[in-house]
């Protein structure tokens, strides 16, 4: 495989390509631990099922514990946001509401505050 | 679809959820201006804000509103549809909240992905430091960032890492210390799992400081998954030529191993550890000579732990300089919590230095569960202290919680109730120390066992003044003998809550009661017949059948069969049923 250079690191956090939609999914062992390989799995099932476009990704451990699994949401028109407890409700309200029709979901949105 | 105004509402008083109720009215409102088109009306789980009344959050504009009554409803619709304004007295901005240097990454990027990391600035703390800087500018650059380990004793990074820097023995070693092992606490497996790349980077960046061409990660083989992603994340980083032979083109050298610790506790020590990675049993050396003098195969090696190695990137790419403007004087930069216990929010906070607890606690993580009056706060897990309410003012770093009697420690943050007793906590976090005790020195291993069984006999109410003295005695000589850490620290938590709360073992030991009712053997529980109702709640929910009786002659507790669980005491909505 091809070494990475110096230039090439400095780089690669430049160059941003255009968002496009996703699904993140926390997917550490305490995710994994509340549900979340099953919401994984259903999210990826249902999507294919009804064809909706969507990258699917896993990631780490966002932190709030008490509200996995956690599930953000980013599609084109509305702003991203958080879902957490998502079980198998959530997961098909989200996919239908949040999805389909660009509306959010009631009762599953956790949004707190946070300086970067 | 045209764009639309999205606003989050959310009823933040602890005692009721009206939530739904603001919200029929939030959209009967907007129905009535006309603009319910405009607008999406969601109910959020939870916003971050506690205690103040309806939050109303312009999720579009993101804009916070608390406070809002009734009235508002229709100025902050009109001002924010209508005119694109914002309604300033209502408006609200977080002050208390989290600042994520460490976890910047984790819930953000793919961590089995090194694409993902190098779009957030990864490998560019690395690559600054072995292209453009000597190792001794590298050192520079820590101590002006002020960091300090954050495996608890908070010894200053870059001093350790000079000291094995200037050692005439020109082989070295770098481990990374993911032997995470407090109760309840769990940072370490998080960034493992959430952010491998970035320890990594951490690494090779201490191997270029001080010089070595080995690093080993020793982690605790009951996080297979942390394993998993560190062996995906260090098999990208060879296949891109950032760990190897002459690493971006430089003359560096270096290679990452891994190696798996069995879980036990005392390994977390640092000479215990570099006997385990030895491949010997793992038992603590005499200090000095230092692991930075004299560690793995008595070579110079510095052990840093894994949140340590994590922020190291981000002082190299973005100067010690920046790092070292957060926090306080003495303690710098953010230190990661796992909030845990009674609390409404447990999970991972990262927050800045100098923070006071009593933020943490109620600010970020939302207060004690089921709105109940806090007790106390541990921190440092098994080898910390415990902070009473009346010190929730303490801030947050590490000359600040020595001097209320605990330890930053790793990370451990412990919320009690008043439904905790503490005689039964320190017991806990002796019992663990006593168990994973590795037995090399008598004062640890005899010391806490005598201490153990002390406490033991006052919880079951066998206890005699003399004992308290006793505990302190033999605390003293644990502190003052003991061979490492574990059991210079092992008496903390007894000596901590025997400071802030003596009454509470006066009462154990001088009037024989445990206020909590978590020490059993003191503890009865019968029926009041005249309160009782004969509602049957308590018989239903007894595991043990230990509540028999009839309506007309009423319910009794046989005390042979009771094991003292208190479930019938939490049922009865009479108050029928005393402990005594």
């Amino acid at each position: 495989m091809k070494k990475l250079t110096k230039e090439e690191i400095f780089n690669a956090s430049k160059t941003t390509s255009p968002e496009e939609d996703y699904i993140k999914i926390g997917m550490s062992t305490c995710g994994i631990a509340a549900g979340a390989q099953d919401t994984y799995d259903l999210f990826v099932s249902e999507t294919q099922r009804l064809g909706i476009k969507i990258s699917i990704r896993k990631c780490g451990c966002i932190g709030m514990c008490y509200a996995e699994p956690l599930v953000e949401v980013h599609a084109a028109g509305i702003p991203t946001v958080t879902y957490g407890k998502v079980d198998k409700m959530a997961t098909m309200e989200i996919i239908q509401k949040h999805l389909t029709h660009g509306l959010l979901v009631d009762d599953y949105i956790f949004d707190m505050p946070m300086k970067k | 679809m045209s764009k639309q105004t999205i606003f989050l509402l959310r009823d933040s008083n602890s005692q009721k959820d009206n939530t739904r109720d603001f919200q029929i009215l939030f959209s009967k409102i907007a129905r009535d201006l006309n603009v319910e088109d405009k607008i999406q009306i969601i109910r959020a789980a939870d916003l971050g804000i506690y205690d103040k009344g309806y939050i109303v959050k312009d999720l579009t504009n993101n804009i916070i509103y608390t406070n809002v009554s009734e009235e508002d409803i229709s100025t902050i619709l009109t001002s924010t549809i209508n005119e694109n304004k914002v309604v300033e007295n209502l408006r609200y901005t977080p002050d208390k909240c989290q600042l994520r240097i460490v976890l910047k990454n984790c819930g953000l990027i793919d961590p089995e992905s090194i694409e993902e990391y190098l779009g957030q600035e990864g490998y560019c703390g690395m690559a600054k430091a072995i292209c453009d800087m000597t190792p001794e500018e590298v050192i520079t650059e820590m101590k002006k960032s002020g960091l300090r380990g954050r495996g608890g004793a908070g010894f200053p990074t870059w001093l350790k890492w000079s000291f094995a820097r200037n050692s005439l023995d020109e082989e070295r070693y770098v481990i990374c210390n993911a032997d995470e092992g407090d109760p309840g606490a769990y940072m370490d497996r998080s960034i493992l799992e959430g952010d491998p790349h970035a320890v990594i980077e951490g690494m090779i960046i201490a191997g270029y400081a001080i010089g070595a061409k080995r690093g080993f990660f020793y982690i605790r083989a009951e996080y297979p998954l942390a394993i998993k992603r560190i062996e995906t994340a260090l098999q990208q980083a060879y296949d891109n030529g950032l760990l190897g032979e002459n690493i971006l083109g430089t003359n560096f050298c270096f290679d990452l191993e891994i190696r798996l610790g069995a879980g036990a506790f005392v390994c977390g020590e640092e000479t215990a550890l570099i006997e385990s990675v030895e491949g010997k049993r793992g038992t603590p050396r005499s200090k000095p000579p230092f692991p930075a003098d004299k560690g793995l195969w008595n070579h110079p090696t510095i052990i840093n732990n894994v949140e340590t190695l994590a922020t190291v990137p981000v002082i190299i790419n973005r100067g010690g300089d920046w790092f070292g403007s957060i926090g306080t004087e003495k303690s710098k930069g953010t230190k990661v919590f796992a909030i845990t216990g009674k609390v409404k929010n447990s999970g991972l906070v990262e927050v800045p230095m100098g923070i006071t607890i009593g933020d943490v606690v109620f600010g970020i993580a939302g207060g004690v569960l089921g709105g109940r009056n806090l007790m106390a706060v541990q921190t440092g897990g098994p080898s910390g202290g415990v902070i009473p309410l009346d010190k929730m003012d303490t801030k947050v770093s590490y000359e600040h919680l020595a001097e209320v009697g605990s330890i930053m420690g790793s990370g451990g943050m412990i919320v009690m109730d008043e439904d905790d007793c503490m005689v039964d906590i320190p017991r806990f976090y002796l019992r663990f120390c006593v168990e994973e005790s590795c037995g090399k020195c008598a004062p640890c291993r005899i010391g806490g066992y005598q201490m153990l069984k002390i406490l033991d006999r006052i919880a079951e109410g066998k206890g005699e003044e003399k004992d308290l003295e006793q505990l302190k005695r033999i605390a003293y000589g644990m502190q003052k003998a003991s061979l490492c850490a574990l059991g210079q620290t092992a008496p903390n938590p007894v000596m901590s809550t025997m400071k802030y709360f003596s009454d509470e073992y006066r009462q154990h030991v001088i009037d024989k009661k445990c206020r909590a009712g978590k020490c059993t053997k003191m503890v009865q529980y019968i029926i009041d017949q005249a309160v009782c109702k004969k509602c049957k709640m308590c018989v239903i929910n007894c595991a043990v059948g230990a509540i028999s009786g009839s309506r007309e002659s009423g319910y009794k507790v046989d005390q042979a069969k009771c094991i003292k669980c208190g479930a019938c005491f939490e049922v009865c909505k009479f108050k029928a049923i005393i402990r005594k």
